[in-house]
Order: C-alpha cells, then sequence, then structure tokens
C-alpha cells in the first residue's frame, strides 16, 4: 500500500498490515477454539490432498468378497454394497467437498465484495441492491439452491454456481454494513478531499479496512457450503453418483441402513467434524476479529 | 403500531413481485429445450410442438412473464406435469403435514433452544456453559438428513421405539402423530437449537451485564425474577426476530428431512418434482413456500414491534 | 458520637481478578453513617467509591470479584456474613441505591409503575391495588406530574431527569434507612442536576433516611453533604465534616482536589490541577499511593501507608505531613 502523506495511514490500515504477523495471530493461536477448528481443518485438508496415499484402495474398486464388511482392522471404516473400501471413499470424497466449499467460498467473495462494496459506496445504487437481496433472502437458502440446481441440473459446478448465489446477498450486507461505517471515517473523507477516483478510495482505502468481518463470513460460508452440498447430492443434484461425495456415500449407504448403518454413519460423521473444525474456526476468526459482537472474554 | 404494520405490509408488496420474478427466472435457467426434456427422447416434432405450446414457451420471452403474472393474481401458479393437477391444489394438499412439522420443530427449538442459552449464559465459564455451548456448537455442525438417518438406526433398527418412517395426520391420531413426528422434528430441530442457544447465550450475557439488571438486583428481586422478568424480556427481542429465519429454515429443511422420512409434505413433492424434472412444480412450490415465509416475517417483525416497546410506542 | 452508626465500613478490603491476578480495589476503608445524615464520598473515577457502594449493596459481580476481609456493619449486623436470601430482604428495602446512568438503569420493556410497584410487593404483603396507589404517591414525591398516567410511561419516553426521579421513586419505595446514590447526577444537565439535589435533601430531610453520596464533583459535596470522605486510589485520604474539608484540608489530595474544582466566588487566574495522573490499579506505589503525585512527597511517604492521624473532632487524614497541606490549602 503507498501511504504518501502520514495523514493517509490510519490505525486501521496499519494494522492490516501487520495482521498475520503481530497481535492478532498471537491472540488467535491463544483462542481455544480457533486452534481446534483449525487443528480439525488441517486434517480434514491434510486427508483431501493426500487421498492417494491415505487410500488402500481405488475408492471404486470392487471387491464382491468383501460386501459389507462392517469396520474391521482390515477395513477401518468398512466396505459398501460392491465391497468398495470406506476409507479410500470419505478420503477422495473429502477433495471434493472441500473443493465445491473452496468454489462456493471463491465464487461468494467475488460477487458478494463487489455487490456489497457497491450498494454501500454509492447510494443511488443501494435501494435496488438491497431489495433485489431481500428478495433473494426471502427464499429458504437451501431451496433456493435446490431451485437453482434443478434447472441448472446436476453436477458439482450448478451446485457451486447454486450455493454461491444462495449466500450472495448475505456476504453482500455484510460488506455494506462496513463499507458504510469505513465510509465516513476521516481518512476516507481526506481520500475525497483529494480528489482520489472512486474506484481507489473503494478498493485501496475502503475495501481493505473491510476485511475482518468478510473473513468471519467466508468461513461460516464454507461450512455451510459444505453441509450443503452433502445436501444437494444426497438429493441427487450435486456431484454425479460416480464421484464419491459425501453427501453421495450417504445416499447409497441409505438404501442399506439396516444392514450396514456405517455406509451412512462415517460419511456424515466427516461431514460433522470438517463443519464444526470450520465453526470453530469461525467463531475463534469473530471473537479475535470482529470486537464489535465480542460479548464475553470466553 | 398500525402504521407501520401498514408500511411493513407494503413493503412486502415489491419484494413478492421480485420473488415471483426469481422464481420465473429461474425455470429460465433450464439449460437447452425444457420441452424436449419433458417430452422425453423419442416425441416427434409435432409433440414437441404441443408440450412448447403448452408451457407457452412458443411465445416471447415478456409475453411468458406477463402471462405468468397474470396467472399469479388470479392464484394459478401453473400446472403440475407428474400430478396432473394444478400445483396450488398440490401444495395446499401437502402443506398441513408440513406444516406441523415445522411447528412441532419450531416448539422444539424454541423450549430447548431458549434453556439452554439461558443456562449457558447464568451458569457462565462454568461446566454448565461448557457442556451446553458444546452441543450448541455440535448441534449447528451436523447435517439434518444424516442425523434422520442415525436416529433411525438407532430408535427404530436397533431399539424399535419408534417407526422409520410415514405419517398420521394430527387430526386423526394425535398419539400417532406424535410418534410419527418425532424423529423427523427433532432431526429438523437440532441444528436451530443450536443457533438459538448460541444467540440467547451471547445476548443473555449482554442483557445481564446491562445497568437495569443491576437495578434489579438492588431492588431486592430474587434472582429468579431477575432472570425469568427483567432478562428474558429483553433477551425475547432479537430471538423474535430470528423466528421468522428458523422457521424458513424448518419449513425448507424439511425438503430433506421428508425425503428422509417418508412423510407425504411439501418438502417430498418438491423433492419429487425435482427428480421427475416437474418444472411447473418447482417454480410453484417455490414461490408459495416463499410466499409464506414472507408472510410470516411480516408477522414476526410485527410481534417484535409489539415486544419491544421503543418501536410499539411512538 | 455516643450512638451506633447505622452503617459502619470497618478495613474494607475488595478485590478484582484482573488478567495478571488479584488487584485491590478497595483497600481497608473504613467510615460511619450515622442515622439522618448525608456522607459524601468523593474522589476521581476508579478510586473506589463505586466499588465500595457495590460492596455494601452484595452486588459486586459475581466473578473477578470478592471481598477479602473487614466488616460492613448495617445497623449492627454484618452484611457480610448475611445469606444471599437475607441480603435480598434487606436491598430494597432497608438500603436503596440509584446509579449514575439513568438512560439505561431502568429496564427499557416495562412501564415505569412496574417498575416501582414490583419492588413493593416483593418486600411487602401488600395488594396490587394498593403497592400502585402507593408508586404514584411516590411518583408524585418526586415530582412527576400526573403520576398515574406517567405509571403507564415506557423509561424511552421519559427524559434523563425524569428517569433519575423515577429511579429515586424505586429507590425510596420501601422507605430504606440508608440510600446509596451513586452519581447520581452526572449524567444530567446542570439545571437539572440542582434540582435533583434539591429533592435528594427535601426527601431527606422528611424521612430522616442516611445518604450516601458518591460523587467527583466538589460542588455537590459543598451543596448537600454533612460530612466528607475523600477516596485515593481504594483508600480512604481525609475524612472531615463538610466544612473542614472546605475550610481547612489536611491532605495534599483534597487540596489538589478542591484546587481543581471551579470556583465564582474566588477570583482566580487559572485552575489548579494535580500533576499525573490515578496510579495503575495493578502496580500501586507501595507506600502513599499519592506519593508519586504530591508536591509535599518526602521520602517516607513512600515507606509504608500513613497512619490516619485525627486532625480535630470528626476530621482525619491518611499524611504523614497533614500540617504542611493545611498550609497548601490556605496558600491556593
Amino acid at each position: 500500500m503507498s501511504s504518501r502523506t502520514v495523514s493517509e495511514t490510519p490505525a486501521g490500515v496499519v494494522a492490516r498490515k501487520y495482521f498475520w504477523r503481530g497481535r492478532i495471530a498471537r491472540r488467535l493461536m491463544k483462542h481455544r477454539s480457533f486452534v481446534i477448528g483449525a487443528v480439525l481443518c488441517t486434517l480434514v485438508l491434510l486427508v483431501a490432498i493426500f487421498a492417494p496415499l491415505i487410500a488402500p484402495t481405488d475408492p471404486n474398486r470392487m471387491a464382491i468378497r468383501f460386501r459389507f464388511q462392517p469396520p474391521s482392522w482390515d477395513f477401518p471404516l468398512g466396505t459398501d454394497n460392491l465391497g468398495r473400501n470406506l476409507v479410500s471413499r470419505v478420503a477422495y470424497g473429502a477433495r471434493l467437498s472441500l473443493m465445491i466449499g473452496l468454489g462456493v467460498v471463491l465464487l461468494n467473495a467475488a460477487f458478494g465484495v463487489l455487490l456489497g462494496a457497491l450498494a454501500g459506496y454509492f447510494e443511488r445504487l443501494d435501494g435496488f441492491l438491497m431489495r433485489l437481496s431481500d428478495a433473494l433472502m426471502a427464499f429458504p437458502s437451501i431451496l433456493l439452491a435446490i431451485g437453482i440446481a434443478a434447472a441448472l441440473g446436476a453436477s458439482a459446478t450448478t451446485a457451486v454456481i447454486a450455493l454461491a448465489v444462495v449466500y450472495i446477498p448475505r456476504t453482500a450486507r455484510i460488506l455494506r454494513a462496513s463499507v458504510l461505517v469505513v465510509k465516513e471515517q476521516e481518512f476516507v473523507q481526506a481520500s475525497q478531499a483529494a480528489g482520489a477516483s472512486h474506484g481507489r478510495i473503494l478498493f485501496r482505502r475502503i475495501l481493505p479496512n473491510c476485511m475482518a468481518p468478510l473473513i468471519v463470513q467466508l468461513s461460516f460460508v464454507f461450512a455451510y457450503a459444505v453441509l450443503s452440498e452433502a445436501v444437494l447430492s444426497f438429493l441427487g443434484l450435486g456431484a454425479p453418483p460416480t464421484t464419491p461425495s459425501w453427501g453421495i456415500l450417504i445416499s447409497e449407504g441409505r438404501s442399506y441402513i439396516r444392514e450396514a448403518p456405517w455406509l451412512t454413519i462415517v460419511p456424515g460423521g466427516a461431514i460433522a467434524v470438517t463443519v464444526l473444525g470450520l465453526n470453530l474456526l469461525g467463531d475463534g476468526l469473530r471473537d479475535v476479529l470482529d470486537p464489535r459482537v465480542k460479548m464475553d472474554g470466553a | 403500531m398500525r402504521a407501520y404494520a401498514i408500511k411493513r405490509i407494503l413493503q412486502a408488496i415489491p419484494i413478492l413481485m421480485l420473488v415471483s420474478l426469481i422464481s420465473f427466472g429461474i425455470m429460465q435457467l433450464v439449460p437447452g429445450d425444457p420441452a424436449s426434456l419433458l417430452a422425453g427422447p423419442n416425441a416427434t416434432p409435432a409433440e414437441l410442438e404441443q408440450v412448447r405450446i403448452n408451457l407457452g414457451l412458443d411465445k416471447p420471452f415478456l409475453t411468458q412473464l406477463f402471462i405468468f403474472y397474470g396467472n399469479l393474481l388470479k392464484g394459478d401458479l401453473g400446472h403440475s406435469l407428474l400430478l396432473g393437477k394444478p400445483v396450488t391444489e398440490a401444495v395446499f394438499e401437502r402443506s398441513p403435514v408440513s406444516i406441523s412439522i415445522a411447528l412441532y420443530s419450531l416448539v422444539l427449538t424454541v423450549i430447548f433452544g431458549l434453556a439452554i442459552g439461558v443456562l449457558a449464559a447464568i451458569r457462565h465459564n462454568t461446566w454448565v456453559d461448557q457442556i451446553a455451548t458444546s452441543f450448541a456448537l455440535i448441534g449447528v455442525s451436523l447435517p439434518n438428513f444424516w442425523l434422520g438417518l442415525v436416529m433411525i438406526v438407532v430408535f427404530s433398527v436397533h431399539l424399535g421405539l419408534l417407526p422409520t418412517g410415514g405419517y398420521v395426520p394430527f387430526t386423526r391420531d394425535p398419539m400417532g402423530w406424535l410418534v410419527a413426528a418425532t424423529m423427523p422434528a427433532v432431526s429438523l430441530a437440532l441444528m436451530q437449537i443450536g443457533l438459538l442457544a448460541r444467540l440467547t447465550r451471547s445476548t443473555m450475557l449482554e442483557v445481564l451485564s446491562q445497568d437495569y439488571i443491576r437495578t434489579a438486583r438492588a431492588k431486592g428481586l430474587s434472582e429468579i425474577r431477575v432472570i425469568a422478568k427483567h432478562a428474558l424480556a429483553n433477551v425475547m427481542i432479537p430471538v423474535v426476530t430470528v423466528l421468522g429465519m428458523i422457521l424458513s429454515v424448518l419449513m425448507s429443511g424439511s425438503v430433506i428431512v421428508e425425503t428422509v422420512f417418508a412423510i407425504p409434505g411439501i418438502g417430498s413433492l418438491l423433492g419429487n418434482a425435482i427428480l421427475g424434472r416437474d418444472y411447473p412444480m418447482i417454480q410453484g412450490g417455490l414461490l408459495f413456500v416463499a410466499a409464506v415465509l414472507l408472510t410470516l416475517n411480516i408477522v414476526v417483525d410485527l410481534l417484535y414491534a409489539y415486544l419491544d416497546p421503543r418501536v410499539r410506542v411512538r | 458520637m455516643s450512638q451506633t452508626p447505622l452503617l459502619s465500613l470497618r478495613n474494607l478490603r475488595t478485590m478484582f481478578t484482573g488478567e495478571n491476578g488479584e488487584v485491590v480495589a478497595v483497600d481497608n476503608v473504613s467510615f460511619d453513617v450515622n442515622a439522618g445524615e448525608i456522607v459524601g464520598v468523593v474522589g476521581e473515577s476508579g478510586s473506589g467509591k463505586s466499588v465500595t457502594a457495590l460492596s455494601i449493596m452484595g452486588l459486586l459481580p459475581k466473578t473477578g470479584a470478592r471481598i477479602s476481609g473487614g466488616e460492613i456493619l448495617f445497623r449492627g449486623r454484618d452484611l457480610l456474613k448475611l445469606s444471599s436470601r437475607e441480603m435480598r430482604g434487606l436491598r430494597g428495602r432497608e438500603i436503596g441505591m440509584i446509579f449514575q446512568e439513568p438512560m439505561s438503569s431502568l429496564n427499557p420493556v416495562f412501564p415505569i409503575g412496574d417498575q416501582i410497584v414490583e419492588t413493593i410487593i416483593a418486600h411487602e404483603r401488600i395488594g396490587h391495588r394498593a403497592a400502585s396507589a402507593r408508586a404514584a404517591d411516590l411518583l408524585n414525591r418526586v415530582g412527576i406530574s400526573s403520576p398515574a398516567r406517567r405509571m403507564l410511561d415506557y423509561p424511552h419516553q421519559l427524559s434523563g431527569g425524569m428517569r433519575q426521579r423515577v429511579m429515586i421513586a424505586i429507590a425510596l419505595a420501601c422507605s430504606p434507612k440508608l440510600l446509596l446514590a451513586d452519581e447520581p447526577t452526572t449524567a444530567l444537565d446542570v439545571t437539572i442536576q440542582a434540582q435533583l439535589l434539591d429533592l435528594l435533601r427535601d426527601i431527606q430531610d422528611e424521612t430522616g433516611m442516611a445518604i450516601v453520596l458518591i460523587t467527583h464533583n466538589m460542588g455537590v459535596i459543598a451543596e448537600c453533604a454533612d460530612r466528607v470522605v475523600v477516596m485515593y486510589a481504594g483508600r480512604v485520604a481525609e475524612e472531615a465534616p463538610v466544612d473542614r474539608i472546605f475550610d481547612a484540608p489536611n491532605h495534599p489530595y483534597t487540596v489538589g482536589l478542591l484546587g481543581s474544582t471551579p470556583d465564582i466566588t474566588r477570583d482566580e487566574r487559572r485552575l489548579w490541577t494535580i500533576p499525573g495522573s490515578l496510579p495503575r490499579i495493578e502496580a500501586p506505589p507501595s507506600g502513599c499511593r499519592f506519593a508519586p503525585r504530591c508536591q509535599l512527597a518526602i521520602a517516607d511517604c513512600e515507606r509504608g501507608q500513613p497512619q490516619a492521624v485525627q486532625i480535630g473532632a470528626a476530621h482525619w487524614a491518611a499524611c504523614l505531613r497533614t500540617q504542611d497541606a493545611s498550609s497548601l490549602g490556605r496558600k491556593t
């Protein structure tokens, strides 16, 4: 960031500069839920990255001889109706779930930030954009995602688009609120008085100071994306059945819930651990980054 | 208060129009030709044309939109392709089922969410708080349909206590309804219980640090009265504002949970419509649910205004 | 005075748990309040005035604060030995309290009448109707006109001064023997301040209850108090009848406080201010806490907490150099 004059470098901007190195990082490392969440998320991420190493066999390799094996030493998570090893399938499922989650977060952030910033900065756009977001938010999020995914046809990409669209108004609202606050601060008005262009003020002065609530929101969007992806897959609106997404594993396992309950329980557990990790991470980030909503010292 | 109510209702009209525009727009997203999807791969060009005319797809976009709104004003949400009856009829048949389960869930959510949140706050930083917050966090992290399946494994397969699915109307057999609706309602409610408990706890902690709570204690009121009257009345204000959102999530969550428990509600109606590519049904069903929720949100807002004298008395 | 005091603090010590262990917020504080008198407790914010009041009421935060020593004798009974149930019976009935923030001290979601009535009902066997009638009387008494109608108002419909009147009505609801008023006028306009102080004095005259008036404002003290306790950094610096405090202060801190109060009767070139600031509560100076800011400090001052020395009738000061302090007082 180019700080030509001292007056243009207010406290918030300085704090941002030292964001990850300084006090905030230390406070995060001391925050119990953040640390637990980070550990869980890292664990899931490692499983996703090293899925080929973790998986004893190809996730789609069938071994009819070993069908419906309950969890045991040889098959730690059991096998399914076609004798496929659940360890392999859940590990590869982590890849798909995290990739979809990441895709949703990126797409959601791109549009959410853009629309939220425009609504917050240009008063003339605000009314229209906010009414539009009201309308989108009138639909229950999962129903809207189902509707969009159903219309676009089932695939991992449509799941990403559908889920991102659903959360764009929510992210945009959060960004808009921060922009409205930051906009009124002195250093922004100083930039305006100095004749800086709207684009420069918005992207170089205002947005960098709206990052804290955005980061918190995105961690929760990630959690919702993982949960909702499973719902879409479960309903047959997500990734195709040949890919072992966690939601598909549950929906396949459901048919054998009497004989082989682990087929349902294990992938759901994987979702739960991932979402729990993300929620803990988000709680920690919110406590440390967003002091406005911090209500207790816990 | 009355002015506020009127204002709130008027505000909802443009939103409702946008909502219907969005649900109309969703169907425009269908890639390729919906008519060919519906008519099947073996349809002759003449049959295809007939389907197109039936759906009004032969007309230009704006005309379609115009017809859509026209029908909407007449209360016509279109005709289900799978069920062969009007969407409104199908929706009205199924809605009591979904509503009864959603209300059951709502009752569970409010009772347990409030109780857990309040308990955690008044025992702040103790083991009670630890357990309550952990429970709430786990609650918000579990996929509800999976929870339903796990409950089936435990309570139906292993213990044989509850049926794996099905539905009994409350009006016919209240006990039967309770037995059939409990697992779906609980699996729907758990995540919302977690959310509400978290909100209640943080709000309660904030309220308990307020000056008027100190005043209430200084007056010599009993601690129960301080919490149950003075604190809770203030906690209820933000809680009521999220009730609309909770109800909306409960209603939409029923799509999945009804599928899991084979319950003939709006959720499974939509679920089947999705699987069968019954586009008018999806469109109409979505719109119906959104309209219901919009109405409920107005009710919740008015309730909020009633609870908060700063809004009510003006 | 031979009679037993209404309230008697004996070496009260209140601790707070901070981030780096416990700190002493109120240290060895002792003073008496006799029936029917107004005792002013004065000091800067952070001097432990409010904590003292909350300690008396038993309203310290449940976590992070505790009373680690001393006695609080109210009509001869040690309040620290009472059960929480007995304390509750006392609060609002025998000891009333009003707070600094009239804007936030009333519950926003209940009508003010209800908030008075419930106090009465909590302590007395009385019907709702009788309690309502009394609440209306109380509102009338504190200067709120058409009380019956006002009782239905919500706090946000009243001004700050009106709300503080309602708070006073609540505190008076059961005719307490003692009223703790913690900065009751600080948040209000000057004209309303004066009205409320008049009201408090009138009520005191009428009912004969005792008032502990906590303030940082020497003007308020001059107007109302019979006796004054000056607190500094959690300790009592000086205690004296009000005229003695103004005419013959014997603690350098009191002198400083008086010097920094604007006084139109004296023709002064500029306000005298005390150099430095209140010591950090986590790291108090080892000896006299005022020593680092005191222009009279000598080496001995840092060697231990100075004992209170009696200067005259009911006049004590905790200072090694009281004589020089009194001459300092005359100079300014």
